[in-house]
């Protein structure tokens, strides 16, 4: 009966022109939505290749010194003479020598796009997604929530259009448009008895229609999804999860939608119902949940970084000061007792720079890290709880499927810290040593590599197994309601 | 009228399902208004206590020669805006502080939601998203329920027996839903205003208020007339729902799209831009050879009638920089006043959605008058940016009129940097801002006339009989 039923309400569906607009009007959408999200990445890509060149550009002048030297056709500046007593001429650093070679030999950090990026943009307009780095401090360098690209704000604060937020706000939508009077047509038209002569009961009338209508929005979306994978040439793991992300969240729509399907609430009533509840679950729900998650003070630590820094450099940048600090920074991060060092090795200018460089970055790394910590504590409280607003825990979960949630820039944020602090103890290694860096040294110079995190299991878990749950006991609530009820 | 008005109340008070939705959103907007003041007092706090402690180590820190210490930098932060504890409008989605810096205009950084991106930039739980879009719905909704209970009935061709007019009957559902979900929105509105002080606050909160009344009447009108001219038909509200959100949500990100599509702007286009632009200038750290530093040295020479850079009587070095300065400030100036028109382009064609709803115009004026709009953080940026060239100048010159060329190690008398006042953030002003807001208060206006005109339209019309 139910399949009878199917291919009826096939028909009804292709003769209703409210249904085919619907049906079009998410087409349509969801066309725009996969253009914008790789408008997008490929801005996201864009901005990291332009540092890209940039940074080749400085190895490659490095290179050509080393050639140079290798052929006796440079001279490179001895940057510890006196100003003075510089060649006439352009200024030709020395990679050899480390002091020079750190703050010349420039590499870039970059977070690769999320292998779906472009289906849920999420985090990544407002996080940075790359870093020049050489040893000067990091405070100089990494600006925290520097987006990668600029959009116009007011766009910005909107929120872009992409597939995740096709499916969160507008599949819902075209759902209560498609299955608002599943039950209620029949019975308002008055058709409700003939329709039961023939052997159908509102609930296989309930089932062929959630079948149908809500199969055909998940179809849909399925089907502009596996496009935008293909064209972003994601992994088939992730894909497949995301497409099994969207099926669930049709899912719970659907289950919504017959659950006030199976009431006796007149068409109107449902569409009523269905509208509040869509405003309810949407767009209040997840507001109100981050809110009530979300520490006060989560921007301080970030906000005082800079201060901090500030601080230990006037406290310990004074003339007066500097013998103090070198003995200082080599006892408590060098491991070593700096008077003892090599005559070749106490260079005033190396010593002096980078012992405040190294307090300053431990202050600002403190201070960098308290911040995350505070937002992974958020982030774990919404982890936990965040699937109390099933948008809320799927959009999470969808963007860690994605690759696009703040996890991964905190990640991303700790990987450039940790890359930025060998790049410092490579340097000072060479320049207590008294160690030059030759050519074979700055090849070997290790790349920043991007490794992708596993996946954000407890997120994934949440937001799936919230939608999931809810759909599965809102399809049983539906048909167990509308059971051996006649129309 | 009056008689039909009275008659609307009676009926409301039987109906508890709106009684409750009313009674929800009044109690969500008024846990609103608290929420948004702690949560702004909160970030507030964070970032004026940045500033102060910034400021105190830039005039504390230990001797150093100006250019060094303009290299150190500083940073200023953003203060809050008028009412962005009512309206967050694009301040959570933009930096709220730069680093001023010689030789550079950065961009801001740290925006307050790069720390918690899990917020849904849908909706939001300050007081005016959720009165302008929530809010708003709840007024359609409720208006197409009030306005179809006859048609829904079945009733109707039995009030047109008796005499009831239909214009009437019309004006005083549009009346009662508007009075409703004024009366909902009245308590957070009042408990809003008492956390205000000075006229300018007022005023702002004041053509704030009306303007999302303006908005909540407009949808209840359009609400009442879609109910009672198209009632009786079962799939009426649905449809209506999918406008609104056509409009309301989806029509303003499709034209964001079209906007970014018809006119692009990317930061790397335009860092590029600028990058060639300033290899054509001066550059005081310039480590080749470079004409436009050439020339510079040779007018220098010739404005102190000296051949050799020793013999100047002022800090060449320090003047270079001073002349690098400002010829990158002229970049800038160019190539940002460039992007910003195109800016200004993007946002006409973001306008367009406004005659498909009026809640983006609503939600425009709303940031306005909260001074929360971007025209807030361009005011922000540029005075930032004014702050930076003046005191990169003065180190520059200071260095310049102080110290002879050459010299890196000079370092000025103690409390120089403690002579820096610190960053006076703009003030926007009430006037300034109302002026911004004429497109966004001509839409709803228009809005407002059309909303008048379908109602004038219903009421002529005898809605359209349930037949079943």
């Amino acid at each position: 009966m139910i399949w009878s039923l199917i291919r009826l309400d096939a028909q009804l569906l292709l003769r209703s022109p409210t249904a085919l607009a619907a049906l079009a009007l998410l087409a349509g959408v969801s066309v725009l939505a996969l253009a914008s999200g790789l408008d997008w990445r490929a801005r996201y890509v864009a901005a990291i290749e332009a540092d890209r060149a940039v940074v080749a550009e400085a190895r490659a002048a490095l290179v050509a010194v080393y050639d140079g030297l290798d052929d006796g056709t440079v001279t490179p500046t001895d940057v510890h003479a006196p100003r003075s007593e510089w060649p006439e001429g352009p200024y030709i650093p020395d990679p050899r020598d480390p002091y020079v070679e750190g703050f010349y030999h420039k590499r870039l950090a970059a977070l690769a796009p999320g292998p779906l990026l472009h289906l849920a943009v999420g985090a990544s307009e407002l996080a940075p997604n790359r870093q020049i780095l050489y040893t000067v401090p990091l405070s100089g360098l990494a600006r925290p929530g520097e987006p990668p690209e600029a959009v116009n704000p007011a766009a910005l604060a909107a929120g872009r259009l992409d597939m995740l937020a096709v499916l969160i706000f507008v599949a819902p939508l075209i759902l209560i448009a498609l299955l608002f009077d599943a039950t209620a047509r029949e019975r308002e038209s008055g058709i409700g008895p003939l329709i039961s002569a023939l052997g159908a009961t509102r609930r296989d009338l309930l089932a062929a229609r959630g079948i149908l209508r809500g199969g055909a929005v998940a179809t849909l979306v399925v089907l502009f999804i596996t496009v935008g994978a293909i064209l972003g040439a994601a992994p088939l793991g992730t894909s497949g999860l995301f497409v099994a992300g969207a099926v669930l969240y049709t899912a719970f729509w659907t289950a919504i939608c017959l659950v006030v399907a199976s009431t006796q609430v007149t068409a109107v009533g449902a569409a009523a119902t269905l509208a509040g509840l869509w405003v309810a679950v949407t767009l209040l729900s997840p507001s109100l949940l981050e809110r009530a998650l979300r520490p006060d003070g989560l921007l301080a630590p970030r906000a005082l970084a800079d201060a901090d820094v500030r601080a230990v450099a006037r406290t310990w940048g004074a003339e007066e000061r500097v013998e103090a600090r070198i003995t200082e920074v080599g006892k408590r991060f060098w491991n070593i007792d700096t008077a003892s060092l090599p005559a070749c090795a106490q260079y005033d200018g190396p010593l002096v720079d980078w012992s405040i460089r190294w307090l300053m970055d431990a202050a600002y790394v403190r201070s960098i890290k308290n911040g995350q910590a505070a937002e992974a504590r958020f982030d774990t409280g919404l982890d936990r709880i965040g699937w109390l607003s099933p948008p809320l825990g799927f959009r999470r979960a969808m963007e860690s499927v994605a690759g696009s949630d703040p996890a991964r820039n905190r990640l991303f944020e700790s990987e450039v810290i940790a890359y930025h602090q060998g790049m410092k103890e490579r340097v000072v290694a060479h320049l207590l040593e008294c160690d030059p860096i030759d050519r074979e040294a700055f090849n070997a110079a290790p790349e920043f590599v991007w490794r992708e995190p596993a996946l954000r299991s407890a997120a994934v878990a949440g937001g799936f197994g919230s939608v999931g749950f809810l759909a599965a006991a809102g399809f049983a609530v539906a048909l167990r309601r509308s059971r051996s009820r006649s129309l | 009228m009056h008689h039909a008005i009275l008659l609307e109340w009676q009926l409301l008070r039987r109906d508890r399902a709106i009684q409750l939705a009313l009674a929800l959103l009044a109690v969500l907007l008024i846990v609103a208004v608290i929420v948004g003041r702690d949560a702004q007092q909160a970030e507030i706090a964070a970032l004026d206590e940045a500033a102060e402690r910034v400021q105190s180590e830039w005039e504390t820190q230990p001797p150093k020669n100006p250019h060094e210490a303009a290299h150190y930098g500083l940073l200023v932060y953003r203060p809050a805006a008028p009412l962005q504890a009512i309206e967050p409008g694009v301040l959570p989605y933009q930096g709220a502080a730069i680093f001023l810096e010689a030789h550079q205009r950065n961009a801001p950084f740290l925006s307050p939601a790069s720390v918690r991106a899990a917020d849904s930039r849908f909706g939001g739980t300050r007081v005016s998203p959720l009165l302008n879009l929530a809010g708003a719905f709840l007024a359609l909704i409720i208006g197409y329920l009030i306005g179809a209970r006859e048609a829904r009935r079945g009733v109707s061709p039995l009030l047109a027996g008796a005499g009831a007019k239909p214009a009437a009957l019309v004006v005083a559902k549009a009346l009662t839903t508007f009075g409703l979900v004024t009366l909902a929105a009245s308590p957070a509105l009042l408990l809003g205003a008492m956390g205000l002080s000075g006229a300018d606050a007022l005023g702002r909160f004041v053509v704030f208020a009306l303007g999302s009344l303006a908005h909540l009447g407009t949808l209840a009108a359009f609400g009442v007339a879609a109910g009672y001219l198209i009632g009786a038909s079962p799939g009426g509200l649905a449809a209506l729902t999918m406008v609104w959100a056509l409009g309301a949500l989806i029509a303003p990100r499709v034209a964001d799209i079209a906007a970014e599509q018809i006119l692009p702007s990317t930061q790397t286009a335009l860092a590029a831009t600028i990058a060639a632009d300033f290899a054509l200038g001066p550059d005081g750290h310039a480590e080749g050879p470079s004409a436009a530093n050439e020339k510079f040295k040779r007018d220098t020479l010739a404005k102190y009638g000296v051949e050799r850079v020793q013999d100047l009587p002022v800090n060449f070095d320090a003047l270079l920089m001073q002349a690098d300065e400002e010829y990158r400030g002229g970049v800038y100036d160019r190539r940002l006043a460039e992007a910003d028109r195109r800016r200004q382009a993007q946002d006409a064609v973001r306008a367009i959605a406004w005659a498909l709803s009026p809640t983006p115009a609503a939600l425009d004026l709303s940031a306005r008058m909260a001074g929360s709009h971007a025209d807030y953080q361009r005011r922000f940026d540029q005075a930032a940016e004014a702050f930076r060239r003046d005191f990169v100048e003065r180190l520059n010159l200071h260095m310049a009129e102080n110290s002879r060329s050459g010299d890196w190690s000079w370092t000025p008398e103690d409390g120089y940097y403690a002579s820096f006042a610190a960053f006076d953030p703009p003030r926007p002003s009430f006037a300034e801002d109302l002026r911004g807001a004429v497109p966004a208060m001509t839409a709803l206006m228009l809005w407002s006339a059309a909303a008048l005109l379908a109602l004038m339209l219903a009421g002529r019309r005898q809605p359209l009989g349930n037949t079943s």
